[in-house]
């Protein structure tokens, strides 16, 4: 518990509901980025524990954001959070690091688990 | 238009409806889009790319809009249409088209969508659109929401 989270996605309504959902876990959002190229830059600067990270964002999406960030922290820890639960998207996630592959529209409770899993892993 | 390309959007959106909105919905009659007939007032629209493509369109009355709002916010009151409102109803045309995208691709129809545009004005009229519409009303709780699907495969438009 307690681990510094950075949540990625360009819906801020999407940002506020995971947020909400991750402090009441008893999480610490150190940061939100709006797109791919956001996340890369924010995850230097903050260097969370774990971040979510959507796929279709503008600018750069979440799966050329997890390459990037997995390439610069090879103990990065990055659960995808996706509308988009296609086969080929979730194998390419975890083929390019992602820890875990989440399809929206999520419930609480899956979110938690999740981070529970992957902070012990 | 191919109807199997029409029913993943309306089994996804009717889903994710009573999930994140908490309210059951009710198909109504399809029929097709009249060009001329302009789009309900606040339009989520999201471009669709891979086997098939076009566009799909979900148009709500503002009234039904923030109804809707309000629901996926668990009931906080949606004055005017912020940024946090325009980004809810985005993101539910994101879900519910990213859900019908699964579908699509089991049934032999990968496709990848782009992130949603929010519209907003009266009497719209989308002159780019040349793919024939089908619109598929849901009736809900908080009003009708029209999916406007336009949607051929690729090879005939390339």
């Amino acid at each position: 518990m307690g681990e510094k989270i950075m949540i990625v996605d360009d819906a801020a309504f999407m940002r506020a509901t995971l947020k909400d959902v991750l402090v009441k876990g008893g999480y610490e959002v150190v940061c939100e980025a709006v797109n791919g190229k956001d996340a890369v830059d924010k995850y230097k600067i903050h260097n969370p524990d774990i971040v979510t990270m959507d796929i279709t964002m503008p600018e750069m999406d979440g799966l050329e954001a997890l390459k990037h960030i997995c390439a610069a922290d090879g103990n990065a820890k990055v659960i995808m959070c996706s509308a988009i639960g296609q086969q080929q998207n979730v194998l390419e996630a975890i083929k390019n690091g992602a820890k875990d592959f989440i399809v929206k529209p999520f419930k609480p409770e899956r979110i938690i688990d999740a981070l529970k899993k992957v902070a012990a892993g | 238009m191919k109807v199997e390309y029409v029913n993943p959007f309306i089994e996804s959106a009717s889903e994710v409806i009573e999930e994140i909105a908490n309210m059951k919905s009710q198909r109504g009659q399809l029929s097709m889009k009249d060009p001329n007939t302009p789009f309900r007032d606040v339009c989520a629209i999201l471009g669709v790319i891979g086997t098939v493509k076009g566009q799909v369109i979900y148009g709500f009355d503002e009234p039904t809009a923030k109804g809707i709002v309000s629901r996926m916010m668990m009931g906080a009151e949606v004055p005017e249409f912020d940024d946090m409102a325009r980004s809810a109803l985005g993101e539910l045309g994101n879900i519910i088209t990213g859900k019908a995208s699964v579908s699509l691709e089991t049934e032999g129809y990968p496709i990848e969508i782009s992130p949603p545009t929010l519209v907003m004005a009266q009497n719209v009229r989308i002159s780019s659109l040349k793919i024939p519409m089908i619109v598929v009303p849901l009736e809900t709780e908080e009003g009708v929401i029209d999916i406007y699907i336009g949607l051929e495969e690729s090879d005939k438009l390339s």
